[in-house]
């Protein structure tokens, strides 16, 4: 089975165009014969791999891009220095020669921007639908593919189309620009960051009287050539990158992390002659930085998730007391709820006290010692954690010390767990808030009302709890 | 004609004086200097054709060294011995090269080697992914339950102990890919380049790791 076409052709176009582009221009010879052998190669495992993991391992290993681009550059290359022969040294036209390789990387970059938010304006998420499953129809059946009996129970393509369009029409109705990319490429493709130092090396060169060395040597004294590697766009990422963070707020060692890469920038820059980071002293900083936050980042979610579990069992195994509980999730997609029911209420206690002691024995951290972690307070503060106040003092208070292997739930805690769940007191009444916060940050960036035309409105929370209250908070 | 070789001299000493005092660039500033010497000495621009030689391709070489000097350190201080390699070979091999294509190919191509390694190495990790695997199994082992619970304790844990071996298996067939005779080897789960990422005491990993060792045969 080949790949799916939309993620060869990704895979490949690049490759595809630049041997094009030497057939038109009339190259030959030997490295233009390796080069269409390398690229016969990828596309030959391009329809011999059906997972596209294998087939980027199977390129690597071979190193089919290497040698690709290898003779790539030694036909351009050779065509270039045949060129110099021919015209002798000339001053004026090396001179030319540059500034038009200038004028044309200017142009091919905004060609490429006027291109791809063309591309996503004219999206047709129905015909890719169409596409994507007469490719699973194709290949149903064979490995990698979707089984035959997808397409016999679902009455072939034809009625799947059907069904995904009608899908699709009911999105686009709520959510206009759902599968529209523009404004976004438009807003994060700042080629004028990238454009305007090209075109001051224009009109450097442009100046009257201008010669070839003095044009090079200007722009290494006045960092011309520094700026035109695209160290303005490094920063508007990390801008980018440390707004979302502190507007998805998960640990604070993401928010960290990412003001000391921007720090680390604006620090380069400020002690550079030509106010541009050096590009190796930059790379190296931020990796450096990584190496920092990575283990901490990794202790945070670890801790994190284990009490996430913890809360969990508490919050189920007294839940599966109520009478109702047969009818609700989990239990009621189960092929014997009630039994399920009697299941959650047998082991789940086990289950509980071996997570505590385990969180215990790995971080130290007992069951009242959550509530003091910092991992918890964060959660509560940025309205990560779901739960409401009132329904975590009666798991910590209640729900924990009767949580016990062997045991059940005293018959005088049934009726207040079945009120926290009847009365909707179990979410933490501002969790949408999380959603609200990443909404606001979208149409910062994007414009307003940006976010709702692509997704969906927050669900709020309908809980009917007071919200936090840190400072009352006992347990903290 | 003259006043292009005086601008040409200007050129190359700028050049040569951008890396002046850097030590982490001591190469390239050597080379370029070298360079700028050659410059500086013609009396006519044509002159420069002759006495350039290779020292344009030198300068190549030497930012190249200089990088991966660099490359080389940053690795070094993180002991990241498998991506500390990658600087080394290169360093290895950059002063037999002339020729500017076949220094970036060799470059490009050992570059290319050393993800394959890096990759190979780092699916090593698989060990981190499957502590939580093995955290599982342990809780369904030692689990208190009704004693009519038991068997189906004990079934989940068996579960989750196939679930680590399937998830070895898979991570090998992927990783064959690349190497034919790559084989899981949980052991370098104590270097330092992979530790670091488990949050977790020494006594506690070699704990987990007899245990994972002796499930996946490995």
């Amino acid at each position: 089975m080949p790949l799916d076409p939309m993620m060869s052709d990704a895979l490949l176009g690049t490759f595809k165009n630049m041997v094009q582009e030497c057939r038109d221009k009339n190259m030959s010879g030997e490295f233009f014969d390796k080069m269409c052998a390398h690229y016969n190669r990828l596309e030959e495992l391009a329809r011999t791999h059906d997972d596209v993991m294998a087939f980027n391992m199977q390129v690597m290993a071979e190193d089919i891009y290497i040698k690709f681009s290898d003779n790539y550059s030694r036909l351009l290359s050779a065509q270039a220095q045949e060129q110099q022969k021919t015209i002798g040294y000339d001053d004026a036209a090396l001179l030319k020669q540059n500034l038009d390789a200038l004028r044309d990387a200017v142009k091919r970059i905004r060609d490429e921007k006027a291109r791809v938010m063309e591309e996503s304006r004219n999206y047709d998420p129905k015909e890719a639908f169409r596409k994507g499953m007469d490719f699973a129809e194709c290949n149903a059946g064979k490995k990698g593919g979707m089984p035959k009996s997808a397409f016999l129970l679902n009455g072939s393509s034809g009625a799947m189309n059907r069904q995904g369009e009608k899908g699709i029409d009911e999105e686009l109705k709520n959510r206009p620009n759902a599968y529209k990319n523009d404004v976004e490429i438009d807003v994060l493709m700042k080629t004028d960051l990238i454009t305007k130092p090209i075109e001051n090396l224009i009109a450097l060169g442009e100046e009257p009287g201008m010669t070839y060395p003095r044009y090079l040597r200007i722009q290494i004294e006045k960092g011309l050539d520094k700026a035109m590697d695209g160290s303005a766009l490094v920063r508007e990422g990390l801008v980018y990158l440390l707004g979302m963070t502190n507007a998805m707020p998960v640990s604070p060692h993401y928010i960290e992390r990412d003001k000391q890469k921007l720090e680390l920038f604006d620090k380069l820059a400020s002690e550079s002659m030509v106010k541009t980071p050096n590009q190796d002293e930059l790379s190296f900083g931020h990796r450096r930085i990584d190496y920092v936050f990575d283990p901490l980042i990794n202790e945070w979610s670890e801790i994190k998730s284990r009490w996430e579990d913890m809360l969990y069992d508490l919050y189920i195994w007294s839940l599966s007391y109520c009478s109702f509980a047969p009818m609700i999730f989990p239990w009621s997609l189960h092929e014997n709820p009630r039994q399920s029911v009697i299941d959650t209420q047998k082991t789940q206690p086990g289950l509980f006290r071996q997570r505590e002691r385990l969180m215990q024995k790995y971080f130290g951290i007992g069951f009242y010692d959550i509530f003091k972690h910092p991992t918890f307070e964060w959660d509560v503060r940025y309205y990560f954690y779901g739960s409401s106040q009132e329904f975590t003092e009666f798991l910590i208070e209640k729900i924990y010390p009767v949580c016990i292997p062997l045991q059940d739930l005293p018959q005088d805690l049934i009726a207040p767990r079945a009120a926290m769940y009847q009365g909707n007191k179990e979410q933490n009444p501002e969790g949408h808030k999380v959603s609200e916060a990443y909404m606001a940050f979208y149409d910062s960036v994007f414009g307003a009302g940006r976010y709702l035309s692509k997704y969906s409105m927050p669900e709020k929370s309908t809980s009917t709890a007071a919200v936090w209250n840190w400072s009352s908070f006992k347990y903290k | 004609m003259s006043d292009l070789l005086e601008e040409y001299k200007e050129y190359y000493r700028v050049r040569a004086d951008r890396y002046a005092g850097n030590a982490n660039y001591k190469n390239s500033f050597a080379a370029e200097k070298n360079l700028s010497e050659a410059m500086q000495g013609c009396s006519v621009l044509e002159d420069f054709r002759d006495r350039i030689g290779n020292l344009n391709e030198l300068c190549a070489v030497a930012l190249v060294k200089d990088k991966n000097i660099m490359e080389n350190a940053f690795y070094k201080e993180f002991q990241e011995v498998v991506r500390a390699a990658v600087p080394e070979r290169i360093l290895e091999k950059a002063d037999q090269f002339n020729e500017v294509f076949d220094l970036i190919n060799m470059v490009n191509t050992e570059e290319t080697r050393g993800m394959r390694e890096i990759s190979l190495d780092e699916a090593n990790r698989i060990f981190h992914y499957c502590w939580m695997l093995l955290d599982r199994l342990e809780i369904y082992s030692e689990a208190v339950v009704p004693s009519g619970y038991e068997s189906d304790m004990k079934k989940s844990a068996e579960y989750y102990a196939d679930s680590i071996r399937e998830t070895v298996r898979s991570m090998e067939e992927q990783m064959n890919l690349l190497d034919p005779a790559w084989r899981h080897n949980p052991d370098v789960i104590t270097a330092y380049r992979h530790r670091r990422l488990l949050p977790y005491k020494d006594e506690h990993i070699s704990e987990q790791l007899a245990k994972y060792k002796h499930i996946t045969n490995r």
